[in-house]
Order: structure tokens, then sequence, then C-alpha cells
């Protein structure tokens, strides 16, 4: 048997029986030349290998790793609605509205704009605005200027169904469509009706322009 | 909790822990996503320090490596929960992957940018080069902020890319005793006990399961694409 086969045995043992080996240690016990090998095999491990079934008090030592609680920490302001994210680091960073209305309209150079900024932002804390419409530019800008990274204010990604497949998407049905189904028909055509609304200058581009605006 | 679900993680099912987490975020319910997503991990710290053990060898010093741990996991818990869009563990840990490589070379490269600007405490004052002020670390922010985002959706399109589970479809690839082998491991049965039940030693069992963990890096690599 070679000692990779014999070292990567060990380790899948010992992951299995939920011993926490360290990857670094049994990499310093072969040789240099060998070592890539060994290597790439631990991370085919570590890609297809369940999670082991820890003992209450190994389970209890990882849950007070200070990586991990750092990690749970910012888990907890992550899944905050953004809103209320904007809020609290506004709050933190003593700032009113009108103040951070400012620092945003002369960051994109709008400063003519703050009232206008102020009403936008008063919408967005209130959870009036669609999160997932705010623009990363804009999102980016107030992270810097709350003070956080950019990814502690990433605008939140809107869920929705898979698109259909072909199948689904070319089905018909034969009957009157569902009263949800006509009225939602009713909607579309009452909207194509409509004149089309004042183009969006960049002030609404940033709040309801979507992620890439 | 919000909802009447029971919160309390079930030790050693990572599995059913995404299910519930998927089934929170399904409901818009951000406590129980929450606690989900903290179960997961838990279960996933030693994954991620091997990872990044095996990424940053040569690369990144003790400390440097510490700080990628650290980095992946809080990038687990603060983009990952937002951004992941699989329904298994295998697309979860495909994307983990993904996730510790991208953290090791932005370490790597931010330990060559301060090696870099390492100067002697004394030089510096009367240099042309630093009266960009102010300004220069505005430029410096808006230049690092653009490339933040840039980064996140490039994260986003690898996790939107493992879109289907891995050994789903390259378990059957392998011989039936390499796929013995490696369900018996993944099912956590202890090696005394595989060497009862296949009738074999436990050299046989060692060297079949590196040999199949080299024909699923292989497939893995051939996966992508």
């Amino acid at each position: 048997m070679t000692q990779i086969e014999q070292l990567l045995g060990e380790f899948i043992d010992a992951w299995k029986a939920g011993e926490r080996p360290d990857v670094d240690a049994y990499l310093q016990r072969i040789p240099e030349a060998e070592r890539d090998a060994l290597a790439e095999q631990l991370m085919t491990w570590l890609s297809v290998a369940p999670a082991p079934a820890y003992d209450e008090a190994t389970r209890a030592s990882i849950a007070a790793d200070p990586a991990l609680r750092a990690a749970v920490a910012e888990l907890a302001a992550a899944t905050e609605p953004l809103p209320a994210r904007v809020h609290a680091l506004r709050e933190r960073a003593g700032l009113s509205i009108a103040d951070l209305a400012r620092a945003v309209a002369e960051a994109f150079g709008l400063g003519a704009q703050e009232a206008r900024t102020t009403g936008y932002l008063e919408r967005l804390e209130g959870g009036e605005l669609d999160a997932t419409r705010l623009s990363r530019r804009l999102c980016a800008a107030l992270a810097r200027i709350l003070g956080v990274d950019a990814d502690v204010l990433s605008p939140p990604q809107a869920w929705s169904p898979a698109a259909a497949g072909p199948a689904q998407a070319l089905w018909r049905a034969d009957g009157r469509p569902t009263p949800a189904v006509a009225d939602a028909l009713e909607a579309l055509s009452q909207a194509a009706m409509k004149p089309a609304p004042p183009p969006m200058d960049e002030l609404d581009r940033l709040f309801l322009g979507g992620p890439d605006a | 909790m919000a909802t009447g679900t029971d919160p309390s993680p079930v030790s050693g099912n990572e599995g059913e822990y995404l299910r519930r987490f998927l089934v929170a975020r399904a409901a818009g319910n951000a406590d129980e996503m929450a606690v989900w997503w903290e179960a997961l991990l838990t279960e996933n710290v030693d994954r991620v320090r091997g990872m990044v053990a095996i990424e940053a060898r040569g690369r990144l010093s003790s400390d440097e490596q510490q700080e990628a741990v650290q980095r992946a996991l809080i990038k687990l818990a603060r983009n990952m929960v937002q951004t992941f869009r699989g329904s298994s563990m295998g697309e979860l840990v495909g994307a983990m992957r993904t996730l510790v490589k991208g953290v090791c070379i932005d370490v790597q490269r931010e330990a060559a940018r301060v090696s870099r600007r390492e100067t002697p405490l004394e030089a510096g004052w009367d240099d042309e080069d630093d009266g960009g002020g102010r300004h220069a670390a505005a430029i410096a922010g808006a230049a690092q902020d653009a490339q933040g985002i840039a980064e996140a959706q490039e994260d986003d399109e690898e996790v939107l890319r493992l879109g289907r589970d891995f050994l789903d479809w390259a378990t059957p690839q392998l011989s039936p005793r390499l796929r013995s082998v490696i369900e018996l491991d993944r099912g956590g049965v202890p090696v005394e006990e595989m060497m009862r039940r296949m009738g074999v030693s436990r050299d046989v069992i060692y060297a079949a399961r590196s040999r199949a963990l080299r024909e699923l890096g292989k497939l893995m690599e051939a996966y992508p694409s």
C-alpha cells in the first residue's frame, strides 16, 4: 500500500469518526513530492463527504470557535431585511435621514436633489420600496457612507420560481382561464393602453432601476 | 420563532438543515433562515478549514490561512445565505469550494499588495506620489467597491453554474467496488464494518478509497463543462 493510500485512509476514518483531522498535519506527514497528490484526493473527499456525526462535546467546541462566532454574528445581520439594516446602521452612525440623503446626493453628483433623496430614503426605511429594485451602485455608496463593507448592504435578490420549461411554457388550457389569470390578463391589457411613464432620471434609477441600474 | 416548526438543530443531518433552510427562505421567515443556516455553518466549519488548508498550501502564511478561514466563513454567512440558489448539499459544498478558492486568491493578492507597499517609516513624507491625499483614497475606495460588486456577481454566477448534484452524475460512472466503498464511506460506516461487509482487508479498502477519489477528482474536473 502506498503512503498516500495509508494517510488518506486514516484521514477519512478520523473524519467519519468526528475526530476533526487536521489537513495540514496529514500533508506534513508525506514527502513533498507526493504532497500534491494527497492534497488533491483530500480535496475531493472534502467535496463529497457528508459532515461527520460529531459528539456533543465536539459540537460544543465547534460552536465556540471564534471564527464561527464571528460568522454567525454577520449572519444575524444578513438575514435582517435590508430596510432594517439601513435604519440600524444609520442610527449607529449618528446620521439623520437628511444627513444620509445629503451624502448620497453628493456621492452621485445630485446635490440639487437632496429633498427627493430624503423622500426615497424615508420610503426605503419604511419598507415602502422594493429592496430588490435598488441598484448595486446605491447599495455600495450607502455601505461606504455608513462605514461597512459593501457586502453588508448588497441588494437582496428577487426569489422567483424557476422559469417554466419549454413544455410548460407552450402548454395551453382548453377551458376558460381561472379568475386570477383573467384578472392578470386584464391588468396587462390595461397597462398596455396607458401612456408610458416619464423616463427615470438618475435618482429614480438608483432606487427603482434594479441591481444593474 | 415565528412558525410552529421545531428550530432545534438535529445532530448530523446537514441535508435536513438545508431543506429546512429552503422552506424558511421560501416562506420569507428570516429568523428560521438564520437558525438553519447557522446549523449548516456549524456542520461545515471543518470542511471549510480543510479546503482552505489545501488551497492555501505554499501560498499563504499560517496567519493568512486563518484570515482566509475567517473570511470564507463570513462570506458563507453573509453572502451565500442570500445568493445560494441550489437545493442539495452537493451544490452547497461545490459552491463552498468555489468560494474558498476565491477567498484564498483574495487574501494572497492583498498580502502581496501590502508587502509591496511596505516602506521604511521615515520614507514617503516628501514623495510626489503621495500627494493625492484623501482624493486618492476616495478613488481607491470607489475602485474597491466596484471590484467588490463585480466579484460578488462572479460568485453568484459560479453558484448558479453548479446546477446539478455532482455525485448523482459521477457515482454511477465508478466500478461497482469503488462505488460501494464511496457509498459506505459517505454513509459514515466505520472501516472495520466495511471490512466485514465487503470481506476484504483494511489495505484493500484504503487502496480502493484512494482510487475512487482519484476517479471522482477527474470526473469533477469534467463536470462543469
